[in-house]
C-alpha cells in the first residue's frame, strides 16, 4: 500500500540526479519542481498541483531524476513503490491512458526538436530513402525484401515522382534480371523530379496534420484525446497535465474520469470507440447517440466527430440509409469541417456499393477537390476516373 | 478478453525472414510480440546493420501511434513470429482490455523520452569535443553496470559515435584519433575503449557550466 509522508517547508523530496523508484502524488502543501532546460541555459520552476503525480517518468524509465522536488511549505504526499504504482496502474487504466497522452505529447515534442536540429527528412526525402533501401536489397540479392519495399512505395506513393522507376525495377526484379545499370542515379532522378514532387502528392503527406488511410479510423491521435482539456504543451515535468483528481482516497475507483458526476460526451464517445473496435455496433451506436446528446452543438469539433462515427457505425451494420443520413447531416452542419473530405469519400463509397455510379463519381470528385492535395484526394480522384471509365 | 480472442482480432503471423515493416515506409500500427523473435535493422552506408533483436513481450513500431513519420528501421521475423498489432483504430479498446500493456507502453515511453532528451542535449553542445565526450557519458548511463567505472569498453564504431553526435564521420574520426594518440582512448574495429570516464565528465560539465552563464 502506498504510504502518506509529510515534508516540512525547506526540505527536499529528491534531488536532480538522484536515483529513485518512488512515485509521488501531491496531497497537501506546496512543492516546486526545479529543472534545467534542455539547452542547460535556464532553470525551470513549476509547482505541483494538488492530486498531481510527480517522479513518474524517471521511476518507470529507471533513470536519474531530472528535477529537484523542493518543499516550499509543509506538505503531505502519497508515496508509491514502483510495484505498487504498477498495481495501481493496472486497476486505473484511464489514468495510465492520460499519462500516455501526456508522455506521448512530450516525446513528440522532443523528437521534433531532434529532427529539426538534424534537419532531417521531409516526406520527399524519406520516400526516396525508401526506394534506396529497396535498391540496396535488390543489389544485395534479397529479392523478397526488395519486392516488399517497392510494393510499399507504390502503395503509399502511387503517383510519386519515383513511381515509374520503381515499377521498372519491380518488373526487372520479377524477371530475375540483375540490377539495371542504365538507370540514372537515384538522387539525380529525385532532383529532376523535384518540381513534380512539390506539386505531387507526397509533399503533402507529412506537412499536413496526420492523414490516415481513409478506410482507417479517423484521427484518434491518442486515447484521452477527448478527455478534459489537458495543457500538455506547458508541462516540463511528469504529469503536469493531469486534472487534479482531488483527495486521493485509496483504492481509487476505476471510473476516475467520471469525477464530475455522470458521463461526459467524451466518455460516451470513447465507449463508442471501444464498442466499435470490438465490433459491438449496436452498443457503439447507442454510445455515440448518447455522446451526441451530451455534446449538443456547443462543441462543434466533438459534434462533427460523433456524427462521422455514427455514419461509420451504420455502414458496419449494413444500414446505408442511416449512414447517408448521418453523413449528410455532418456535411450540412459542418461546412469545411475536419471530416468533410473523409465524409464525402464515405458517401462516395456507399453510392459506389449501391451501383449509383453517377453520385459516387460526384462525391469522389468533390472530395478530390478539397485541399490539401493529399493521398486521400489522390485516391478519390483515381476512383472517380476509374468509375467514369467503367460507366 | 483472453489472449486467444485478442489474437483472432488483432493477431498477425510472419514467417521466417518475412518483413514486418521497412525503414522509411509510412505506417501507423505498432506491434507486441507474442511468439518468436524480431530483428530491427537499418541500412547504413550500403550495409545492413542489426540494431536489436526483440523477443516475446517486446513492443516495437510504437512511434507510429504518435506521429506520422516513416519507420526509422526495418523489422523482420527471424523465426516464425506472431504479433498483436495496434493502430489508432483499436488502440483505446486494446489498452482498456489489456491494462498491463498500457502500463508497459508507459514504461517504454518514459525511457524513450529520456533517450530523446539526452540525445538532444548532446546535439545542443556546440563543439565536437564535448559532443563526443557526452556520447560516451550517455552510453555509460544506459548501462547501470558502467556507473562509476573508470575504464569502459563500448561496443560501438566511429560511425555510431558520429551518428549520435550528429556530426560528420570525418571530424569525429579526427577527434577520436587524436584522443587515441594521446592515450585517452583505444580504437578497435568493433569497440572503443575509454581509459578515464571522469575526463569526459569534466569536459562536458565544464562546457555546460560555461554555457549556462
Amino acid at each position: 500500500m502506498p504510504i502518506t509522508r509529510n515534508y516540512s517547508a525547506g526540505s527536499i523530496v529528491y534531488f536532480a540526479g538522484d536515483v529513485g523508484e518512488d512515485v509521488y502524488v501531491m496531497q497537501k502543501g506546496r512543492i516546486s519542481l526545479i529543472s534545467t532546460s534542455l539547452d542547460q541555459k535556464d532553470d525551470i520552476k513549476e509547482d505541483v498541483r494538488k492530486g498531481e503525480f510527480f517522479g513518474v517518468k524517471s521511476a518507470l524509465g529507471r533513470y536519474p531524476r531530472e528535477e529537484t522536488a523542493q518543499v516550499l511549505s509543509d506538505s503531505q504526499v502519497l508515496v508509491f513503490k514502483l510495484s505498487e504504482f504498477e498495481q495501481f496502474g493496472q486497476k486505473n487504466t484511464r489514468i495510465v491512458l492520460q499519462m500516455l497522452k501526456v508522455f506521448s505529447s512530450q516525446l513528440r515534442r522532443v523528437h521534433k526538436a531532434v529532427r529539426e536540429f538534424l534537419g532531417e527528412h521531409g516526406a520527399a526525402e524519406s520516400s526516396m530513402e525508401l526506394v534506396g533501401v529497396g535498391e540496396y536489397y535488390y543489389k544485395a540479392g534479397k529479392t523478397d525484401y526488395a519486392l516488399y519495399v517497392f510494393g510499399a512505395y507504390l502503395k503509399n506513393f502511387p503517383a510519386g515522382p519515383l513511381a515509374e522507376r520503381v515499377r521498372k525495377l519491380s518488373q526487372a526484379l520479377k524477371q530475375g534480371s540483375p540490377f539495371p545499370l542504365d538507370l540514372p542515379d537515384l538522387a539525380e532522378e529525385m532532383q529532376r523530379n523535384e518540381v513534380a514532387a512539390r506539386t505531387g502528392s507526397m509533399m503533402n503527406r507529412i506537412e499536413q496534420a496526420p492523414v490516415d488511410d481513409y478506410d482507417q479510423h479517423v484521427d484518434v491521435p491518442l486515447p484521452g484525446d477527448d478527455l478534459p482539456p489537458l495543457d500538455a504543451s506547458a508541462s516540463t515535468h511528469d504529469m503536469g497535465d493531469l486534472p487534479p483528481p482531488g483527495d486521493f482516497d485509496m483504492p481509487m475507483p476505476d471510473d476516475f474520469g467520471d469525477m464530475g458526476g455522470g458521463k461526459s460526451a467524451s466518455d460516451h464517445f470513447n465507449d463508442g470507440l471501444s464498442a466499435f473496435a470490438s465490433q459491438h455496433f449496436d452498443e457503439a451506436l447507442s454510445s455515440y447517440q448518447q455522446a451526441l446528446e451530451a455534446a449538443g452543438t456547443a462543441d462543434p469539433a466533438m459534434h462533427e466527430k460523433i456524427l462521422f462515427e455514427l455514419g461509420r457505425t451504420h455502414i458496419k451494420k449494413g444500414d446505408g440509409k442511416g449512414a447517408v443520413e448521418k453523413f449528410s447531416e455532418l456535411l450540412r452542419t459542418h461546412q469545411h469541417g475536419t471530416y468533410t473530405k473523409k465524409t464525402m469519400i464515405q458517401l462516395a463509397e456507399i453510392y459506389e456499393r449501391a451501383r449509383d455510379t453517377a453520385r459516387a463519381v460526384q462525391f469522389y470528385e468533390k472530395a478530390a477537390r478539397i485541399p490539401p492535395q493529399d493521398k486521400e484526394a489522390n485516391i478519390a480522384q483515381q476512383k472517380a476516373n476509374q468509375l467514369r471509365g467503367n460507366k | 478478453m483472453t489472449g486467444g480472442g485478442l489474437f483472432n482480432k488483432f493477431g498477425k503471423q510472419f514467417n521466417t525472414g518475412e518483413i514486418i515493416f521497412c525503414e522509411f515506409e509510412p505506417g501507423n500500427s505498432f506491434y507486441l510480440i507474442q511468439t518468436g523473435r524480431v530483428k530491427i535493422s537499418k541500412v547504413v552506408k550500403n550495409k545492413e546493420k542489426t540494431m536489436d533483436i526483440l523477443g516475446v513481450g517486446d513492443i516495437f513500431g510504437e512511434m507510429a501511434i504518435l506521429e506520422e513519420q516513416p519507420r526509422s528501421a526495418t523489422a523482420t521475423a527471424v523465426e516464425p513470429v506472431t504479433v498483436l498489432h495496434f493502430d489508432r483504430d483499436n488502440f483505446v479498446s486494446m489498452m482498456m482490455s489489456q491494462p498491463q500493456l498500457a502500463f508497459k507502453l508507459l514504461v517504454v515511453f518514459s525511457k524513450r523520452i529520456y533517450d530523446a532528451k539526452r540525445r538532444l542535449m548532446i546535439l545542443l553542445l556546440d563543439d565536437i569535443q564535448s559532443k563526443i565526450a557526452d556520447v560516451f557519458l550517455m552510453l555509460a548511463e544506459k548501462e547501470p553496470t558502467y556507473a562509476n567505472m573508470r575504464e569502459v569498453s563500448f561496443p560501438v564504431t566511429i560511425d555510431d559515435v558520429a551518428n549520435w553526435a550528429g556530426a560528420g564521420a570525418d571530424s569525429v574520426s579526427e577527434q577520436l584519433n587524436h584522443w587515441a594518440k594521446i592515450g585517452k582512448i583505444e580504437l578497435y574495429n568493433d569497440r572503443i575503449f575509454v581509459r578515464n570516464m571522469a575526463d569526459f565528465k569534466r569536459i562536458v560539465a565544464q562546457k555546460r557550466k560555461v554555457e549556462k552563464r
